[in-house]
């Protein structure tokens, strides 16, 4: 029971992180317009915009990850685990959550680590608008950290006989 | 431990954890790391997250997620469907008439972008369905796709032509213009195949044999003018000096996002979100590939790996054509486990000097080059738009993709060998354009 | 014991900077003290702007890199890249053996690496609409300016400026996205804006744009290293930098042949053209320098001393 809404609520804040992402791509296009248009009919200078839309669309990528994951969007090769017997299936799909689980730990903990880097340095962007570097950052340590917990939720899921990995049977995400 | 020793183990370590199914780019990162941490000592880790958060907020980047933007608007309105049944009024006694339109769709999407992943998401997101609702086989329909798309570097702009450029401080307006004939005359080759392959197989009709008469072939033209419109706003966006390559596939998507919204009235929460949420789901599934193929080559250049081999093939005493042979299977080789930009960072300044000493143009090798790297998308373990097609069309499966790719793999081998016997292909244009380059 | 050094600049070319690291190679080679060295070239490694953390977090030996790249980590470096506080090539040896640059190595110091050759390299502005030498002149054209101060000084002479990445100039400049850019000579000469562009402000005797590009080491690295060790790198360094200050003319040249052949005018500003630069510069670039930048006015004071 409540390992089914320690899961359901990983769920739920990916979802929450998945939406800042399509909104930080929907910005984008509209500032990249706006730039070009204040550029080319203003004839204005562009201050801020380049690194919005550069760190926004990098940050959505790390911030979108988990929500991808949920959907099982991350492409993977499929030549063994379609042709695999059930019990391989099931044994490949430990080793990929195992797998996806130690690169986005790894990824979660030097995430951290420059964040706190770029917090404690105060970093900022070479640009004129000066953009502190946390900000950015903070999506890669917050991204990676959910998308570990992303693929716990889904080991539990599958130990727990809620999910078959690679599998063809009925049975999703809970 | 020898660098070469170390690439053998790092290649066959990155198959077998892709074979075991984990994504592609979790695989890439891992492998990545593993290899820094074994080889270079832990404290070497202190700079993977910073490579690969750099390795994506890059401008020039900003492109993917536009033109996969640019393609989910299009798909989800109904923009798509007249255009292709336009297409299919028109062309349906051709037989491929349909793929060879895709194809020349890509080289125009190719004018357009400079990258090969962003060409080939814009294209397959509303060719492929539209391609197999009318009888194509998958395997062709994603085959041709693939290849289509990697065009989007050969015909300018490109992302690795402007690399290539100021990695060998050759010019970049040459190097476009070189690209130019060589693009057509590809797309001429795979267009070629697929007449080839439809003729023989019978795919050319939409089920039903019917015949269209002349009214019913202009009624259906109006209702494709709003997305001709697009289209030729972007290239006026791009060619008329109002913005940059990056800058116009932002314009371009919002074009497509107003003719959804505006002309077709998509305004439904439900619809206007699948389609903003489907595109980010394709263009962070493709940036996450990118950010860790890009630690990928990180981890290969930092391990001298592929350094050590192109000045290996640099000390080689044999005759020039036995030289380009080597640097060709060289080049096929890097592609198949790196994208096209690292490949030219680390093997161009080793490669172009023994280029030049042979006898060869820098500007018929950057053309010779790119078709090398093109190839690269589509091959696996690391092919770029083998998995841009694989995340459109998640029924299809990799090797029906591949199978479909393999024939147009072929014309680009063809396409080198042409190239390679007439340099004049290559170089007519841009000394046409700028004059005789002086060495 | 082997070095891995990265620069951004294309190798095997001849670029001045590439051949420095070279040098540098092929003396501690030569010294025979146990030294190797092993060069990436054109960001092979690194990209351009990642140097600076893994130089000094040790995970990076050497690098030849705009010390301004790393002003976003360490704003005193903006200093180094401030439009009109070095004139010339001679002009930038008096700077280098200043207090300026005594506290500006104080820096690098401090956050963990250390000089081992000092170069200054040139720059201009091209335009595809008119020549720039009077701040009258880059009024409303559109600029790609390198370096946050120059963008200050630009806007502040009624130019617009747009930002983007170095390898977007050329087909910015080629449709006309830009009318102008500003950056280094050797940048000029790389990226071919000879093919794009009308008019050339060579560096000349009133240089504008000068940028401080030093040959660092990472002081973990340095520590690690044995007396011998050390004094063969210094020595290369020297030998380096020597080498640079031949060839730094020789660059600026080379630009000026490039675009003369290929049709462009070249002028060069005159002191009186330079200052009116300046007194805008005083204005915006060195005024917002020296509210934000802690110290910040203190080192304009030390650049604008040196004579
Ligand atoms: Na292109
Ligand atoms: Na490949």
């Amino acid at each position: 029971m409540i390992i089914n809404s320690f899961v359901g609520f990983i769920r739920m804040l990916s979802k929450i992180c998945g939406f800042i992402s399509v909104a930080l791509v929907a910005g984008s296009v509209i500032v990249v317009c706006q730039m070009v248009f204040v550029r080319y009919f203003m004839g204005e200078s562009v201050v801020w915009q380049t690194d919005f839309v550069t760190y926004g669309l990098a940050s959505s990528v790390f911030l979108g990850a988990p929500y991808v994951a949920q959907m099982k969007g991350h492409v993977n090769v499929d030549l063994l685990t379609m042709y695999a017997a059930p019990k391989y299936k099931r044994l490949l799909g430990y080793i990929t959550i195992s797998c996806a689980f130690i690169f986005s730990a790894i990824f979660a903990y030097t995430g951290w680590e420059l964040w706190y880097e770029a917090w404690e340095g105060q970093w900022t962007t070479a640009s004129l608008w000066a953009l502190p570097l946390w900000i950015p950052y903070s999506s890669l340590a917050i991204g990676m950290t959910l998308l570990a917990l992303e693929y716990f939720a889904d080991a539990i899921c599958a130990i727990n006989d809620q999910t078959v990995p690679f599998g063809t049977e009925p049975g999703g995400h809970s | 431990m020898s660098p070469l020793i170390i690439g053998a183990l790092l290649c066959a370590a990155t198959v077998i954890i892709l074979a075991a199914g984990v994504p592609v780019a979790f695989s890439l990162a891992l492998v990545a790391v593993s290899f820094l941490f074994i080889f270079e000592g832990p404290e070497s880790l202190g700079v993977v997250a910073e490579t690969m958060f750099s390795s994506i907020s890059h401008f020039t980047l900003v492109s993917i997620p536009m033109f996969i933007l640019m393609g989910s608007a299009i798909a989800s309105s109904p923009a798509a469907k007249d255009l292709y049944e336009a297409l299919d009024r028109w062309l349906h006694r051709v037989p491929g008439g349909l793929i060879i339109a895709n194809l020349g769709a890509c080289s125009i999407f190719s004018a357009l972008s400079g990258s090969s992943p962003a060409t080939c998401a814009a294209i397959g997101k509303m060719g492929i369905p539209e391609m197999r609702s009318r009888g194509y086989p998958a395997s062709l329909a994603t085959g041709a796709i693939a290849a289509g798309g990697t065009l989007g570097i050969l015909i300018p702009p490109s992302i690795t032509m402007i690399v290539y450029g100021i990695a060998t401080e050759t010019s970049i307006g040459r190097l476009f213009l070189a690209g130019v004939v060589p693009g057509f005359m590809l797309t001429a080759l795979f267009m070629t195949w697929a007449l080839y392959t439809a003729k023989k197989n019978g795919y050319q009709i939409n089920g039903s044999n019917r015949s269209y008469s002349m009214a019913e072939k202009l009624n259906v033209l109006p209702r494709v003018i709003p997305f001709m419109l697009v289209i030729i706003g972007v290239l006026y966006v791009l060619y008329g000096g109002i913005a940059t390559p990056s800058e116009a596939a932002g314009v371009g998507a919002m074009m497509c996002v107003m003719l959804a919204v505006v002309i077709y009235k998509i305004r439904d929460a439900k619809r206007l979100w699948e389609m903003l949420s489907s595109s980010m789901k394709e263009s962070v599934m493709i940036l996450m590939i990118i950010a860790a193929s890009e630690l990928f080559s990180f981890t290969l250049s930092s391990l001298y790996i592929t350094q050590s081999v192109a000045q290996w093939i640099a000390m080689l005493d044999v005759n020039p054509w036995v030289l380009l042979g080597i640097i060709n299977l060289f080049l096929l080789f890097c592609g198949f486990f790196l994208p096209p930009v690292a490949v030219i960072l680390m093997t161009a300044p080793i490669l172009l000097p023994i280029i030049l000493s042979a006898g060869f143009d820098p500007y018929w090798f950057a053309v010779i080059l790119t078709i090398n790297m093109e190839i690269g998308l589509i091959t696996p373990p690391v092919g770029l738009n083998l998995y841009v097609i694989n995340g459109i069309c998640k029924d299809v499966s990799l090797p029906t993709i591949l199978k479909g790719a393999l024939p147009f793999m072929l014309c680009m081998v063809l396409a080198i060998v042409i190239l390679t016997i007439f340099p004049e292909i290559v170089l007519w244009l841009p000394n046409l354009v700028m004059g005789p380059e002086i060495h | 014991e082997m070095l891995k050094a990265s620069h951004q600049f294309p190798g095997g070319k001849g670029d001045v900077r590439d051949e420095m690291m070279k040098i540098v190679s092929n003396e501690i080679t030569k010294a025979d003290v146990d030294l190797t060295m092993r060069i990436y070239p054109g960001g092979s490694l690194f990209k351009a702007k990642d140097q600076w953390v893994p130089l000094t977090k040790g995970l990076l030996d050497m690098t030849l890199v705009p010390l301004a790249y790393a002003a976003g980590k360490h704003p005193q470096f903006d200093a180094t890249l401030m439009p009109g506080l070095v004139k010339n090539h001679a002009h930038a040896a008096r700077l280098s053996d200043s207090p300026f640059m005594e506290a500006i190595k104080e820096e690098i110091n401090d956050a963990g690496a250390i000089v081992l050759a000092d170069t200054w390299m040139a720059g201009g502005f091209a335009s595809a609409k008119k020549c720039i030498l009077e701040p009258e002149d880059a009024e409303g054209q559109t600029f790609r300016a390198a370096g946050k101060a120059f963008e200050r000084m630009l806007a502040g002479a009624g130019a617009s400026i747009a930002s983007m990445p170095s390898s977007e100039i050329y087909t910015a400049m080629q449709t006309g996205v830009i009318d102008a850019a500003n950056t280094s000579s050797a940048s000029f000469v790389s990226y071919r804006l000879d093919e794009q562009v009308k008019c050339l402000t060579a560096p000349g005797e009133n240089a504008l744009w000068f940028m401080y590009e030093p040959l660092l080491i990472s002081k973990i690295t340095w520590n690690k290293l044995n007396a011998e060790q050390q004094a063969a790198l210094t020595a290369a360094g020297d030998k380096a930098e020597k080498y640079f200050f031949e060839e730094a003319k020789g660059l600026d040249q080379k630009m000026v042949d490039a675009f003369t052949k290929s049709g462009v005018e070249v002028v060069t500003m005159t002191t009186e053209q330079a200052d009116k630069w300046k007194a805008i510069a005083q204005n915006t670039s060195y005024k917002v320098f020296a509210e934000q930048v802690p110290g910040g006015k203190e080192l304009i004071d030390l650049a604008l001393s040196v004579e």
